[in-house]
């Protein structure tokens, strides 16, 4: 399996395009979390990690989408797939293979962001001692985000062979996850906390919480789960399907 | 089974397990001070709640950039609140938000109830923005409705906006368990008031908006023996003359019941009127019963009047030239009591309070069964003066010299509890006997006191009255015309305490983690700070893509 996973990564590095993807991200990064206004620390006015990740997670929800489809669809485009089909290879192992490699891609990129988190360490006007713990648990809340965005840009591109199609179908199935049950929640009116519950559904609450520092069970199964469940569909649908 | 029911079926598991992890969730508060995990007092608080309550946020719509972290610390804390106890229901509404009429009705109905919205203004580095919001929840039931305001009052102090901010979220969880406790509760708490001036203290405190959750009752020996099972607590004070003998034996009876006290004493009885009238008054302590019954438990009010180098002012008329103006000087007799970090008060107030000739408490070993805390205290630049000096306002006319005023921190509140003789003991006349027996009441000569607080000055607590008699709110300086809030603030949290228990209080005294961002640091090295964000991860990005075709191109070199 490691040979799969480097083979996917030299793929990716290998091709401009990825490399020039990661690069606008970080300048948009940079942007957004210290440049325009309204959504900057500056503004912000408090040396807390959870705007971060909150900007993270959204540049994530464009970014993923992006190169992950191309994983699956890169084998239709070069006709591999049939060849993976006839090979000694299991559907599975190669779709674990490209999913351990994309979330590598996701941590180079949270790596090259966590000058972020040195940045605020750094300006912050109290003496207050760092807390690693919630560094690290918001590093983790953002893998798992990033899981499902794979995970969900597999399973349509295992469907879909057209790489834009499954690009933009990706996008748009990720956002409906990520915010779509949140937004509905807040835009209509439900008695008896059942805008609370609804709003549990989306992937934005559960990383909101995370970043804040607050780790719920629920967040973990829920994203643990929904990776789990677009791999394992992944998985099915290509090993059902005709060659 | 074939893979589409597989799915299917794991899918309804996700579902069934996630319905439930909901419901019934475990959380873990990685923050440096377990800010968003509820306290033990308001989850009990909250989960005794048997009626339906409605917590709606009126903190909604165009939150401000700097708002954004308390919104949120807001709405996590709420929906928290909606998993412990299935009769709260949270709901969020943007009273701004709606056609003419429904906004039009909304902010006429908060108006009515002393809701009204802020201009919040954040500067950028060009212009000021500001935004219109209601920083408010509101709690209701059937039996009537509670406001929380979730920003604290401006305070003097030099603050910025971040540490408002911060300040005022430390507090917003025991404000919301208060305005909830309240809510649920079936009456108010009842206060009586004894000493000086008891119906004017009753109806100024009755119509504040901050103090008049309670229900305040001008009392005397009579109405305390009488209410003595239904009241909750009183507020002696004692400004010109000491209680009555049978008050005394009043608040004697009721601290033996465990009452709380609190005791809100003038050693002196000067007054700016006085020494405006005369030009000159000396201030002659006044020896009280009151206070050798507060001695009994070791709490000794001096005979000397503090001056501190932080004071109000009052204006005076200075000559310059030909001309002659009146000017705000300080005077130190007058001295603002700051409370931070090192001040031992249970709840540290966000304002400072004015206050008005105050004398030093002085604490005695003995009796060493009562416990003796310090609340509250004015320092370090104080200097004493002794009894019987002629005041007048010459002092002012002076610069102050701060080398002159070193006699260090002087305590002015504490908090006495534990075992006690009956003042009373040994004493008690006929008359007395009397009075207790009409209310069928008898003393027990040896108890265990609870929550006694003596405040080293009245006039703090006392609204001042314009010429016309209405009331200006506690805390309104006249010398000044300002208002100082942090009088109130003292006040409401000493009756908080005593009322409500100290679990609250502990709450709102709790440190927080949360860290203000130097925006100065980073705009004075913005080219370091662009280099660290933006070009450190350009480089590596580039070396790693670089490295990669390095050993590609060499591996594969023929």
């Amino acid at each position: 399996m490691s040979t799969l996973i480097t083979k996917e990564l030299k793929d990716f590095f290998s091709n401009i395009f990825g490399v020039v993807s990661l690069a606008v991200l970080l300048c948009l990064s940079f942007l957004f979390l210290w440049i325009f206004q309204d959504s900057s620390y500056l503004n912000y006015g408090l040396a807390e990690y959870d705007l971060y990740f909150q900007f993270v997670s959204y540049l994530l929800l464009m970014v993923v989408p992006a190169f992950a489809t191309g994983f699956v669809t890169s084998e239709y485009r070069f006709r591999t797939h049939e060849l993976l089909a006839t090979l000694n290879l299991s559907w599975k192992k190669v779709v674990l293979s490209k999913f351990i490699a994309a979330l590598c891609v996701v941590a180079l990129l949270l790596l090259l962001t966590s000058v972020n988190v040195y940045v605020l360490n750094e300006l912050k006007l109290q003496d207050n001692a760092t807390n690693y713990t919630q560094i690290f648990t918001g590093f983790a809340g953002l893998l798992g985000v990033a899981a499902v965005y794979i995970a969900i840009s597999f399973f349509i591109s295992s469907i879909v062979e057209n790489a834009t199609a499954s690009f933009l179908i990706s996008v748009v199935l990720c956002f409906m996850i990520f915010l779509g049950l949140r937004l509905l929640s807040e835009n209509i009116s439900l008695g008896n906390n059942w805008g609370l519950y609804l709003e549990q559904w989306s992937l934005s609450y559960h990383i909101d919480e995370i970043g804040r520092g607050v780790l719920r069970l629920s967040s973990i199964f829920f994203l643990v789960g929904l990776s789990f469940w677009f791999l394992c569909a992944t998985i099915f649908n290509l090993s059902n399907k005709e060659v | 089974m074939n893979w589409k029911a597989k799915l299917l079926g794991l899918l309804l598991l996700f579902v069934v397990i996630s319905v439930a992890l909901f419901k019934f969730d475990v959380q873990w508060d990685v923050t440096s001070d377990q800010r968003y995990t509820i306290k033990d007092a308001s989850k009990k608080v909250f989960r005794d709640v048997q009626q339906e309550i409605v917590v709606n946020v009126l903190f909604e719509g165009n939150v401000p950039p700097q708002l954004r972290n308390y919104k949120e610390f807001v709405d996590s804390y709420v929906s928290s609140l909606a998993r412990l106890n299935n009769k709260i229901e949270v709901v969020y509404t943007d009273p701004l938000k709606g056609s003419i009429e429904e906004v039009r009705n909304m902010r006429g109905f908060l108006s009515e109830r002393g809701v009204e919205p802020i201009e919040w203004q954040a500067q950028d580095q060009k212009d000021i923005n500001v935004s219109l919001i209601y920083p408010f929840i509101s709690v209701h039931s059937e039996q009537g409705i509670q406001f929380v305001n979730l920003l604290e009052p401006n305070s003097t102090r030099v603050k910025s906006p971040e540490e408002e901010i911060i300040s005022s979220q430390l507090k917003f969880e025991s404000k919301l368990t208060k305005a909830v406790k309240r809510l649920v509760k079936n009456k108010k708490s009842e206060v009586h008031i004894v000493g000086y001036q008891p119906d004017l203290l009753a109806e100024g405190y009755s119509r504040d908006p901050i103090l008049g959750h309670h229900l305040y009752v001008p009392s005397n020996a009579e109405i305390l023996l009488q209410r003595s099972d239904s009241l909750n607590a009183v507020v002696v004070v004692l400004k010109t003359k000491d209680l009555s003998r049978e008050e005394l034996l009043a608040v004697d009876y009721l601290s033996s019941k465990g009452t709380p006290i609190i005791w809100l004493v003038d050693k002196f009885g000067v007054t700016l009127d006085s020494l405006r009238e005369t030009g000159q008054t000396f201030a002659i302590a006044k020896d009280r019963a009151s206070e050798d019954f507060l001695f009994r438990f070791g709490c000794k009010l001096e005979n000397k009047l503090i001056q501190s180098t932080q004071s109000t002012m009052i204006p005076q008329v200075v000559q310059e030239g030909n001309n002659s103006k009146p000017v705000l000087l300080p005077y130190p007799y007058h001295p603002l009591v700051i409370t931070d970090e090192s001040n031992p008060i249970e709840t540290r107030l966000s304002n400072p309070v004015s206050m008005y000739y105050v004398s030093p408490i002085a604490l005695e070993e003995y009796p060493k069964d009562v416990d003796k805390q310090v609340l509250l205290e004015i320092g370090p630049y104080t200097k004493l003066t002794a009894n019987l000096i002629a005041l007048d306002f010459r002092l002012m006319r002076a610069a102050i010299e701060v080398g002159e005023f070193q006699s260090g921190t002087q305590t002015i509140g504490v908090h006495l509890e534990g075992p006690m003789n009956s003042y009373f003991r040994n004493r008690l006349t006929k008359n007395d006997q009397a009075l207790l027996g009409k209310y069928n009441k008898t003393l027990s000569t040896e108890r265990s006191i609870q929550n006694h607080v003596v405040i080293s000055d009245a006039d703090f607590a006392i609204p001042p009255m314009d010429v016309k008699g209405s009331f200006y709110p506690v805390g309104f300086n006249p010398s000044e015309r300002r208002m100082y809030d942090g009088n109130k603030e003292l006040l409401s949290q000493l009756l908080e305490s005593c009322i409500e228990g100290n679990d609250l209080l502990e709450m709102a005294n709790q440190e927080t983690a949360l860290t203000v961002l130097d925006a100065g640091k980073f705009v004075k090295n913005k080219s370091k700070y662009y280099i660290i964000l933006l070009g450190l991860p350009l480089v590596l990005l580039t070396l790693i893509y670089i490295a990669y075709h390095w050993f590609r191109k060499r591996k594969y070199a023929v």
